[in-house]
């Protein structure tokens, strides 16, 4: 009877049991992150905060975004097919993915977007930074493509002691022809955490404006969507773009 | 005794290893989606159902959900209107009146942010607000489910939607946020127009829209996109006719609803509004958020002379240093033509839309 209680229990506990999944302990992957930090000069650059350039005139930025894309090591190793910068919504991150930073002591690609630039900005996966739901504002309506660089500012350039940002400042450069190549060697990753390192850039709006060889004037040269006619200026902005951005 | 007590353990066993009693099988909604949107991103806690859609578009109806049984969703939300209101503001079931004009609803699974100041990060957040808001529904969400809840029509279908007796508000919200995802807007000549500019292939039908395209209504286009015409392209655009962002588009010098602002917290956001999709705009007069323009003339005279200059004024604003963009009459009514492209005819006539 008490043998009979006992099997009867047993069976009990073995047909209730629930398969167990023996978990196995996951492997930690190794991860890469890349920041952009703006400056402006040697102060760091927070937006909707007043800057004072070298002639007085003074600006608030309100907005910093742009894209990289097919940046690889020079054995053609991909780190990512694109990556957005967009200072308002994610900060100083950048990318930020799984992989092994000792590939990439180099990085080259472009500065906007290549291969990619006339698809359908619909059709890219949902979490693809060309997906037009995360371009903000970043793409024109497919045809043109996606602007690379956007800086949106207002300036006070009277320099009258009052403030007054009435001056505005649209930097949306885009199209093939503007396209730049970007490469950047003896990249200096720090590890931040046991597994993930880090790369940091640096991004001087101070020199965007202010650098020798061509700067910009902006009483005069505020606009350009990179349409006929501002070639100049969207050429302008988008080198000097490129020379104030460096790994640090 | 031992046969009982067998029999005991039996069912002992039998009861124990009893799987959860199996409940109705939802069936999955397929949504259609036009070949030149994005995909949908659907909630993982609240997959689209069939029932739960049925469920949600009886409850957009439902004047149950208010504190005296007079106002449903669509009160404030009527398809004809382009699910928005025709009235400047909505009355609520106590006669009181809102500050904000009800806004339009279509590709809201395509929203990050809910309402005109962005409050609502989701949909089904956004759903559990008019209810109990004192000048709308008014009602708490305890007695809206007891009402609900007598009636063994919704016990049922809450029983098919979500296999649970016990209902309450989050599953109101779930099965009207599958509803509003299934009001896709995408089928108007501005579709069309979209599509053949970008070499998309169109359909038959599509390819018959096309012919209707007059010549007003391409140079509207082209005035709307141009970056020295109407300027219009750089806040709405893109197979969502918007882009999703907050932005002051120059309505006031001085603002008395200060908008995101009082949501960040931060005086940078003051007078800034979600921007709006602009299709079925020609449907959802009064315009802004706070309804202030009647009608689209009035907006285009807006964007073209009346811009205020403010510390928040978005930089996209271009021609805000002379009042706007200076369309002259033939540009107006170009413009204009454009606009009425974005009516969607198919969506507002849609039969799975209206009342149950
Ligand atoms: C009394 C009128 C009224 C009623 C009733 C009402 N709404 Fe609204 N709805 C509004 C107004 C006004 C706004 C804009 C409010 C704001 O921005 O503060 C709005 C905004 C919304 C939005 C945001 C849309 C967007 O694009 O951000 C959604 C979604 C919505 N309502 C759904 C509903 C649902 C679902 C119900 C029923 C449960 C409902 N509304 C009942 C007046 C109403
Ligand atoms: C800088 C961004 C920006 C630009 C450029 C812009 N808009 Fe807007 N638009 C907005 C914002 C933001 C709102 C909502 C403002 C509010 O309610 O406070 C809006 C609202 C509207 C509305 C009312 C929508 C509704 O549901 O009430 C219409 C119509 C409209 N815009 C048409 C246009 C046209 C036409 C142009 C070009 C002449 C244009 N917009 C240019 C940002 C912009």
């Amino acid at each position: 009877m008490r043998i009979l209680g006992f099997i009867c229990v047993f069976g009990l506990m073995l047909s209730c049991k629930n398969e167990k999944v023996d978990e196995p302990i996951p492997t930690p992957e190794n991860q890469i992150k890349v920041t952009v930090q703006p400056y402006f000069g040697s102060e760091k650059l927070y937006l909707d905060s007043i800057f004072t350039f070298s002639d007085g005139n003074q600006i608030k930025f309100t907005d910093i975004k742009f894209y990289f894309s097919e940046l690889t090591n020079d054995n053609s190793v991909q780190l990512i097919d694109a990556a957005f910068f967009n200072y308002r919504q994610k900060g100083i991150s950048f990318i930020s993915k799984p992989g092994n930073y000792s590939d990439f002591s180099t990085l080259k690609g472009f500065l906007g977007v290549h291969n990619d630039n006339h698809k359908d900005p619909s059709a890219f996966p949902n979490d693809s930074p060309l997906n037009i739901m995360n371009t903000d504002g970043m793409h024109w309506g497919w045809n043109p493509g996606y602007s690379f660089v956007q800086i949106e500012a207002k300036a006070d350039t009277l320099n009258d002691g009052n403030l007054n940002f009435d001056h505005t400042i649209v930097f949306h450069v885009g199209t093939d022809q503007f396209l730049q190549n970007v490469n950047y060697s003896n990249l200096n990753w720090q590890s931040i955490g046991n597994y993930t390192h880090q790369l940091a850039f640096k991004l001087d709006m101070k020199e965007v404006f202010e650098i020798n060889s061509q700067p910009i004037n902006i009483k005069t040269e505020f606009m350009t969507h990179s349409s006929a006619g501002q070639e100049a200026l969207s050429l302008k902005v988008i080198q000097n773009f490129k020379t104030a951005l460096n790994p640090m | 005794m031992k046969s009982v007590f067998l029999l005991f353990i039996g069912i002992i066993i039998f009861l124990s290893c009893k799987k959860e009693k199996v409940g109705h099988q939802t069936t999955p909604y397929v949504l259609e989606i036009p070949s030149h949107f994005p995909s949908m991103i659907i909630p993982e806690d609240n997959p689209m159902t069939v029932e739960g859609v049925a469920l949600g578009r009886r409850l957009f109806y439902e004047k149950m959900l208010s504190g005296d049984n007079s106002m449903s969703c669509a009160s404030c939300h009527s398809p004809s209107a382009a699910f928005s209101d025709t009235a400047q503001f909505s009355t609520g079931i106590d006669k009181q009146k809102g500050t904000r004009n009800s806004m339009a609803l279509f590709n809201l699974g395509w929203q990050n942010y809910f309402f005109w100041d962005g409050r609502s990060a989701t949909l089904e957040e956004q759903i559990l607000q008019p209810v109990p808001n004192p000048i709308e529904m008014h009602q708490s969400w305890k007695d809206a489910v007891s009402k609900l809840s007598a009636d063994i029509s919704y016990k049922n279908d809450f029983f098919f939607a979500f296999n649970t007796k016990e209902f309450d508000s989050t599953h109101v919200s779930k099965a009207i946020a599958q509803f509003l995802r299934t009001l896709i807007s995408g089928s108007s000549k501005y579709d069309v127009m979209y599509k053949h500019s970008n070499n998309m292939t169109l359909s038959t039908s599509e390819n018959i829209t096309l012919q209707t395209v007059t010549p007003e209504e391409w140079a509207g286009y082209d005035l709307f996109k141009s970056l020295n015409g109407a300027d219009c392209f750089h806040c709405h655009n893109g197979p969502l006719m918007q882009v999703e962002k907050f932005s002051n588009n120059g309505l006031d010098a001085s603002f008395t609803d200060i908008g995101r602002g009082a949501i960040t917290n931060n005086s940078n956001d003051n007078g800034k509004f979600k921007v709006p999709s602009l299709r079925n705009i020609a449907l959802s007069a009064p315009y802004m958020h706070d309804g202030r323009f009647q009608n689209l003339d009035q907006v285009i005279n807006h964007y073209s002379n009346g811009v205020q200059q403010s510390a928040t004024i978005d930089p996209k604003m271009e021609f805000a240093f002379q009042g706007g963009v200076q369309l002259d009459t033939q540009q107006k009514s170009l413009l204009k033509a454009f606009l009425i492209t974005l009516t969607d005819y198919e969506f507002i006539n849609n039969p799975k839309f209206k009342a149950p």
